[in-house]
């Protein structure tokens, strides 16, 4: 599959705009006031990462990288669940 | 050609959603209004991301369907877990304070409790 060099110049960029997003995004996960803030950071994050694995796929052209991205969801969305159980109710189980 | 545009213009998209629920997680004032940018403006922007690689990789257009569906579907689920979980936690916070101060169990006082902490400028 060959690209044009807008796509892969457009690409990258978008790769890059990805990372960087996640400083700022991990600035509420680090100075959070309530606990909330944090879990919503984390959960900011996963959706940030979910984003970035499929951008690295097109970059760098393995398209395995999407089940790896699906995985990645359902984990977080798993995660969060359990998370958010265990700081509302103060047990998972 | 066409198809490459297209992709750039759903990227794009995708980044400006991206950019505002980062900017809403940050600059909101309460954690219920950080959760509404956090669940709705992000799944968004991955969405946007997600058809813009699926008009550039055509092969792999039915998983990025199928990835876009799931977190579609559960990201509401989990901002709605992240929602309760903060109410009941608040409301056990107010309870361990109202019994180490009075010795008793203020069970009638949860429903006129709001906030535990006061609003972060």
């Amino acid at each position: 599959m060959t690209e044009s060099l807008l796509i892969q110049i457009f690409t990258n960029l978008t790769l890059i705009v990805l990372v960087g997003l996640l400083i700022p995004a991990s600035y509420r996960v680090i100075t959070g006031p309530r606990v909330a803030d944090r879990m919503l950071g984390v959960d900011m994050i996963t959706t940030l990462l979910i984003g970035i694995i499929v951008m690295l796929s097109v970059v760098s052209q393995q398209s395995l990288l999407v089940d790896v991205a699906l995985a990645v969801a359902a984990l977080s969305f798993i995660g969060t669940l359990a998370v958010a159980r265990f700081v509302g109710e103060g047990r998972v189980f | 050609m066409w198809l490459e545009l297209i992709a750039v213009f759903w990227l794009l998209f995708g980044l400006f959603f991206y950019s505002t629920g980062v900017t809403g997680t940050i600059r909101l004032p309460d954690a219920y209004a950080r959760l509404h940018a956090s669940g709705k403006v992000g799944t968004m922007g991955l969405l946007g991301i997600l058809l813009g690689v699926g008009f550039l990789v055509p092969g792999s257009f039915a998983k990025l369907i199928l990835l876009g569906l799931f977190v579609t579907l559960t990201a509401p689920v989990a901002s709605h877990a992240i929602a309760q979980a903060d109410k009941t936690y608040s409301q056990r916070q107010v309870v361990a304070r109202d019994s180490s101060i009075s010795g008793k169990g203020a069970q009638e006082e949860i429903e006129e409790t709001e906030e535990v902490e006061p609003v972060k400028e």
